[in-house]
């Protein structure tokens, strides 16, 4: 256990310092690497932490496992836990994800295997909530930034015990 | 259209009857508009000899194309009185009108898809002959969409074997969107 790569939590992020960030960056192109320094945001840090793969800590030397984690990173942010979901999923495919455009349920998600930098995302994929709807300009304009960014657009319909089906869509002009 | 080669058709209800079998025929023939009485999938359509049934979206815009007249009684009705009148028959007419007129106006033959479950089959040239149509399901105008139709969607075009698509209506663009969802294997 003491040798799982340790991050430190600051406010909604943890950064992982010295020859784990590359080690932890490779796994999977996750997180931002800063000035030798590796950037988690909060769906990558709960990704982590529940396969094991890091540990986090606070500043006052306080671990947090995977269910503290959640409830401290849920803290005001109610959408957390349906943003995990689709993140894990996803990553669970085997695809890179990245942050969307919004600060919408929206992912950037990469072919499997890609090299993020070397390539530009394939996918956007946008999270749909079962018992939500989405307004008919909100879905225009989701497909327009997709096809602005060249993306094919893919709608995750997330059903009320967290299962995801998805769906390719597309504006056809016919 | 000369005045005289206007056909005449009659409401009773919220239907529309064409009584001149010859007309009806040069209807049917001319783009696939109505329903031949107690015909089904005519095979010819040159030897069509049968009274028309013509939906209230056909009515309507044969009605506005000047292509027919229609009769309520021993009234004419016009396009406004008798539009006014569908609306109050069919739900959703405005939106169903809308995107009817969309299609037809690019020239596809759009004919009934209650049988596939969904409001539009559009066919390039007619049942019959192009065997794939687009199946069509219109969402009401002020949509907001709930996830489960496009679960239903994709579900859908899997089993018909169609293509399936949402229509809906963009206000401020004032145009008809259409959208088709496939299932995506992650």
């Amino acid at each position: 256990m003491s040798e799982l790569p340790k991050s430190l939590l600051k406010q909604k992020k943890a950064i992982i310092s010295g020859p784990d960030a590359d080690k932890v960056y490779q796994q999977g192109s996750f997180g931002e690497l800063e000035e030798g320094k590796l950037v988690l945001s909060d769906v990558e840090i709960l990704f982590l932490l529940e396969r094991e793969k890091i540990l986090l800590y606070n500043e006052s030397e306080k671990s947090f496992a995977f269910p503290e984690a959640v409830a401290l990173l849920s803290k005001d942010d109610p959408e957390m836990w349906v943003r995990y979901l689709l993140y894990s999923d996803l990553r669970r495919r085997g695809y890179i994800v990245k942050p969307g455009y919004g600060p919408k349920l929206e992912y950037r998600v990469y072919r499997r295997g890609a090299v993020v930098g070397k390539e530009p995302a394939k996918y956007l994929v946008y999270g749909l909530v079962e018992g939500r709807t989405i307004g008919i300009s909100e879905l225009a304009s989701i497909s327009n930034s997709a096809k602005l960014s060249k993306k094919d657009l893919i709608l995750a319909v997330i059903d009320r015990q967290g299962e995801i089906t998805y769906y390719d869509a597309s504006e056809i002009t016919l | 259209m000369v005045e005289t080669d206007v056909v005449e058709a009659s409401l009773y209800g919220s239907r529309v009857l064409v009584w001149s079998k010859e007309d009806g025929a040069k209807l049917y023939k001319s783009g696939f508009y109505g329903k031949p009485l107690n015909v089904n999938k005519p095979k010819d359509a040159s030897d069509l000899n049968a009274y028309l049934e013509l939906s209230p979206l056909e009515a309507n815009y044969l009605l506005e194309k000047g292509v027919i007249r229609v009769r309520s009684g021993r009234s004419r009705l016009t396009k406004e009185r008798f539009l006014k009148l569908s609306r109050g028959h069919y739900r959703l007419f405005d939106e169903l009108y809308a995107v009817y007129k969309d299609l037809r106006g690019k020239g596809y033959v759009v004919r009934p898809a209650m049988k596939f479950g969904a409001d539009f089959a559009v066919y390039q040239y007619g049942p019959g002959i192009d065997h794939a149509p687009f199946i069509i399901h219109v969402l009401p105008n002020s949509a907001d969409i709930d996830p489960i139709e496009i679960v239903r969607a994709g579900r859908l075009s899997h089993t018909v074997r169609k293509k399936f698509v949402l229509a809906t209506i963009d206000k401020v663009q004032k145009k008809v969107l259409y959208y088709m969802f496939n299932w995506w294997k992650a």
